[in-house]
C-alpha cells in the first residue's frame, strides 16, 4: 500500500517535471505575443469598450494577491513561533529537530514569495520619489505602465524560463531536505518561486490595466494605498 | 568605425549599466523591479555585443534559493515583527511622555529625553519613520510651547530618529553584515589566503554599539552646550505644562495615556522596553544566541509587553469592555513568570537534569501567556495590521535582495567588479583615498536611494576591493552604517527630514527643519572621522566577543 503510494507520487512528480519542461517551451514562444499580457495596451486603445473587463480582471488578480499577502502574514507569526520553540528546545533540553528548523525556512520562503505581489498592490515597494512625487495621477500611471512592460514582465518571465529546468529536476528527484529529519518537500517550496513569478506578472498586469484606464481618464475603481516604511 | 564603437560600448557596458540604473531609478517605478529590469536590459545588450553569456542568467534562481536558505536573514522579519508590535502597543508614546515629564524641569531636558527615547526606540523598534513621526506628533508641540527654538527641536527629533539605523538590532546592520561577509569571502578567495573568521551579524551589532553610544553622547553634549550658552533655545518648564500640551496634541489616543500616568505606569513604560532591549542585545553580544534566535525571543517579549499594556490599560473608547479582562491579565502574568522560570532553569542546567518536567510545564504556561497576549492584541484590532505590515515590509526588503542578485550577476559578468577594483586602486592615497571616494558616493546615493539598495548594489561592488586593500570588514560595515545614517539626516533629501516635514504642523518652515538638522550632520561627520581615525571604536567590542 505504502509502496504503491510512493510509486504513484514518483509518477506524478515525473509527470509534473515533463509538464514544467513543456510549459517552459510554450512560455518562450508565446509570452511576448500573448494577447493577455498586451491587454493593458488594448485598453489604452479602446478604453470605453474594455473598461469593465479590465476592472474585473484587475480586481480578480487583486484578490489572489491579497490572499497571498495574508498567507505570508500568517506564516510570519508561525515563523516566530517555530523559531521560539527551536530556541527553547535547544537551550533548555539540548534538542534540535530538523523539521522545526526547516519549518522556519519554509515560513520565510512562503513569506518572501507570496507577499511580494500583495505588497506591489499595496504600493509597499519603495520608489525613488524625487520626481515621481511631483507627477500627477496620469504621469504616475504612465510610469507604472512603462515600468511593467520594460522591467516587471521581462524579469519575471526570464525567472520563470530560467528556473524551469532546475525546478523540473527538483520534481523529478523529489528534492528533499539536507537536514536529518527535515521536511522532505523542497520541490514544493521551490515551486513557490515560480508561483511568485506568476503572481508578480499577474499583479503587474493588473496594475498596468488600472494605469491604462487612468491614462484614458476612465475611473479604475481602486482606492490609492498608503505606503508603509521601515 | 561602427565596429570599434560597438567594441568600446561592449567594454564599458558596466559603467553604462550604472549610469543607466541611475536614470531609470529616477523614473520612480518600484526600485527592486527597476534594478532587476535594468540589469536584464543590459544583459540583453551584452548578449547582442557578445560580452554576456546567456547561460549566466541561470545562476539567478539558484542565488534566490540561497537567499532563502540564509538563516542570518531570518532575523529581518523577526525584528520587523518585534518593532511593529511594540509600535502598536504605543511604546513610543509612553516613553516620550514618561521621560519628557521627568526631564522637562531641567534646561534642555526635553531635548535629552528625546535623545534617550530615540536611542531606546532604536534598540527596540528600530523603525526610523515611525519614531520620527511619533516624536514629532507628541513631543514637538510640547517643546515649542515650552519655548524651545524650532531649529533645535526639529534637529533633535530628526537626529534621534535616525539612531534606529546605527543602534542594533537594525535592519541596515543585518543587511550590511550579509553583504560584507560575502565580500570578505570573495576578497580572501582573490588574495589566495584562507578567510579569517567570517563576519557575522552579531559582529556588526557589537561593532556598532560603541559608535552608536558615541553619537548619543555627542547629541547630548550638543543639547547641553545649548542649555549652557543659549538657554533661550531650550528653557526649563514644569511637568504640568508638558502634560497639558501633550494632551492638546493632535493625537487623540494620548489623552488616556496622560490620564493613567502613575508611578507604576512610569516604571512599566521605561522598564519594560529597557529589559527587553537588554535581554535581546545582551544575549547576542554575550554570544549566547544568534541574532535570529534572539529576535524570536524579542518577538515574544514584545508580545508580552503589548499584552500587559493593553490588558491593564484603562478601557479605550470604541472598544467594548472585555468581561474576561482579569483572565487575560492572569494568563499573561503567569506566562511571564513561567518564562522567567524556564530561562532560569535552562541557564542553571536543571532543565537537562532532574527538572525537565517542570521546565516543559513552564514553557507551556509561557506559550499560553503568549497566546493570551496575541488574543488581547487581536481584540484591539492590532494583531492583523501588525502582521500585515510585517509581511509587506519583509516582501519589500526581500524583493530588493532578489533583484540585487540579478544585478550583481550581470554587473560582474560584464567585468564591472574588476573595473571598480582597478578604479579604486588608481585613486591616490591608497585605502584612505579609496575610502573617502566610496564614502562620498554612498553619501550622495543615500539622498535618493534606500539603504537596502545601497547595501546590495554598492557594497558587493566596492567592499571586496577595499578589504583587499586592508580595510577591516567590521570597521568598514560600521563606517558605512554611520555614513548612510548621516546621509538620511542631510538636507534637502534626507529621509528623516521628509518624515518630520510630513508630521510637523504647516506653521513650521521647511527651511528651519533643514537648518536644525545641520549641526547634527556636523556631529555625524565628526563621529565618522573619529571612527575613521580610531578603528578600535568599532572593532574593540567584537574582538572581545569573538
Amino acid at each position: 500500500m505504502r509502496l504503491a503510494l510512493c510509486c504513484r507520487r514518483a509518477e506524478m512528480a515525473a509527470g509534473m517535471a515533463d509538464w514544467i519542461e513543456a510549459g517552459r517551451l510554450i512560455l518562450i514562444g508565446l509570452t511576448w505575443l500573448s494577447p493577455l499580457l498586451l491587454l493593458p495596451l488594448l485598453v489604452l486603445a479602446f478604453p470605453r469598450a474594455l473598461a469593465g473587463l479590465a476592472r474585473g480582471a484587475a480586481s480578480a488578480v487583486d484578490r489572489v494577491s491579497e490572499v497571498g499577502l495574508w498567507l505570508a502574514a500568517g506564516f510570519c507569526l508561525l515563523m516566530a513561533l517555530a523559531q521560539l520553540c527551536a530556541v527553547a528546545l535547544r537551550y533548555a533540553f539540548n534538542e534540535t529537530f530538523g523539521w522545526l528548523e526547516e519549518s522556519v525556512t519554509y515560513s520565510v520562503g512562503i513569506g518572501m514569495f507570496l507577499a511580494a505581489a500583495g505588497a506591489l498592490k499595496a504600493n509597499a515597494h519603495v520608489r525613488v520619489d524625487i520626481f515621481h512625487a511631483k507627477l500627477g495621477p496620469k504621469g504616475k500611471a504612465l510610469v507604472d505602465l512603462i515600468g511593467t512592460y520594460v522591467f516587471l514582465f521581462p524579469v519575471f518571465i526570464v525567472l520563470l524560463v530560467v528556473f524551469a529546468p532546475s525546478l523540473s529536476v527538483s520534481w523529478r528527484v523529489q528534492e528533499g531536505s539536507m537536514l536529518v529529519g527535515g521536511i522532505p518537500y523542497r520541490y514544493a517550496l521551490n515551486t513557490l518561486m515560480s508561483a511568485f513569478a506568476v503572481m508578480m506578472i499577474a499583479q503587474g498586469w493588473a496594475e498596468a490595466l488600472r494605469a491604462a484606464l487612468k491614462l484614458r481618464g476612465v475611473p479604475d475603481g481602486h482606492a490609492p494605498a498608503e505606503r508603509v516604511s521601515v | 568605425m561602427i565596429d570599434s564603437l560597438l567594441l568600446l560600448i561592449g567594454d564599458h557596458l558596466h559603467v553604462l549599466m550604472l549610469v543607466g540604473l541611475l536614470v531609470t531609478l529616477l523614473m520612480g517605478y518600484p526600485v527592486a523591479l527597476t534594478l532587476a529590469g535594468t540589469a536584464l536590459l543590459f544583459a540583453v545588450i551584452g548578449m547582442s555585443l557578445c560580452v554576456f553569456e546567456p547561460h549566466r542568467l541561470s545562476n539567478f534562481p539558484l542565488r534566490v534559493v540561497e537567499l532563502m536558505n540564509n538563516t542570518q536573514l531570518y532575523a529581518i522579519p523577526l525584528f520587523v515583527l518585534m518593532g511593529v508590535i511594540l509600535e502598536r502597543s504605543r511604546v513610543a508614546e509612553d516613553l516620550i511622555l514618561g521621560l519628557g515629564r521627568v526631564l522637562s524641569r531641567v534646561r534642555g531636558g526635553v531635548g535629552f529625553a528625546i535623545i534617550l527615547v530615540g536611542a531606546m526606540l532604536a534598540a527596540s523598534t528600530g523603525i526610523v519613520g515611525a519614531t520620527v513621526v511619533s516624536m514629532t506628533l507628541i513631543a514637538l508641540p510640547s517643546m515649542l510651547a515650552q519655548g524651545y527654538s524650532v531649529r533645535l527641536s526639529t534637529g533633535v527629533i530628526a537626529a534621534s530618529g535616525t539612531l534606529g539605523q546605527i543602534i542594533p538590532p537594525s535592519i541596515v546592520l543585518i543587511l550590511l553584515a550579509d553583504a560584507i561577509s560575502n565580500a570578505n569571502q570573495q576578497a580572501s578567495f582573490a588574495s589566495g589566503k584562507l578567510a579569517d573568521a567570517p563576519v557575522s551579524v552579531g559582529d556588526l551589532f557589537a561593532g556598532a554599539i560603541v559608535p552608536g553610544m558615541l553619537l548619543v553622547g555627542l547629541y547630548m553634549a550638543w543639547v547641553a552646550l545649548n542649555a549652557l550658552f543659549n538657554p533661550k533655545a531650550c528653557p526649563a518648564g514644569d511637568e504640568r505644562s508638558f502634560d497639558a500640551v501633550a494632551e492638546a496634541a493632535s493625537v487623540p489616543a494620548i489623552k488616556d495615556v496622560v490620564a493613567g500616568f502613575g508611578a507604576w505606569r512610569m516604571a512599566f513604560a521605561l522598564g519594560g522596553p529597557l529589559l527587553l532591549v537588554v535581554a535581546v542585545l545582551g544575549s547576542i553580544l554575550g554570544g549566547l544566541a544568534t541574532p535570529t534566535e534572539a529576535a524570536s525571543v524579542g518577538v515574544a517579549g514584545a508580545l508580552f509587553l503589548a499584552g500587559l499594556r493593553i490588558s491593564f490599560d484603562p478601557v479605550e473608547a470604541g472598544v467594548a469592555p472585555d468581561p474576561l479582562r482579569r483572565v487575560w491579565q492572569g494568563l499573561i502574568l503567569a506566562g511571564l513568570i513561567a518564562l522567567v522560570l524556564a530561562c532560569a532553569l535552562a541557564a542553571s542546567g536543571a532543565s537537562r537534569a532532574g527538572l525537565a518536567g517542570v521546565t516543559i510545564a513552564a514553557c507551556l504556561v509561557a506559550l499560553l501567556g503568549l497566546a493570551a497576549s496575541a488574543f488581547v492584541l487581536g481584540r484591539q484590532h492590532s494583531l492583523k495590521p501588525a502582521l500585515r505590515s510585517t509581511a509587506e515590509i519583509t516582501a519589500m526588503v526581500f524583493l530588493i535582495l532578489i533583484a540585487a542578485q540579478l544585478f550583481s550577476i550581470v554587473f560582474r559578468e560584464l567585468g564591472g567588479d574588476a573595473y571598480i577594483a582597478c578604479l579604486l586602486d588608481q585613486i591616490p592615497g591608497g585605502l584612505t583615498g579609496a575610502m573617502i571616494a566610496v564614502m562620498l558616493v554612498m553619501f550622495v546615493l543615500g539622498f535618493f536611494l534606500d539603504f537596502i539598495e545601497i547595501t546590495y548594489v554598492v557594497v558587493p561592488i566596492v567592499a571586496p576591493a577595499l578589504i583587499l586593500m586592508g580595510a577591516d570588514p567590521v570597521w568598514l560595515g560600521v563606517m558605512m552604517a554611520v555614513n548612510l545614517q548621516t546621509s538620511f539626516l542631510t538636507p534637502p533629501f534626507g529621509f528623516a527630514l521628509f518624515y518630520l516635514r510630513g508630521a510637523a504642523p504647516p506653521s513650521i518652515k521647511t527651511a528651519d527643519i533643514w537648518a536644525g538638522a545641520l549641526p547634527f550632520v556636523g556631529l555625524q561627520i565628526f563621529a565618522l572621522l573619529l571612527v575613521a581615525f580610531f578603528p578600535s571604536l568599532a572593532t574593540w567590542l567584537p574582538s572581545l566577543a569573538g
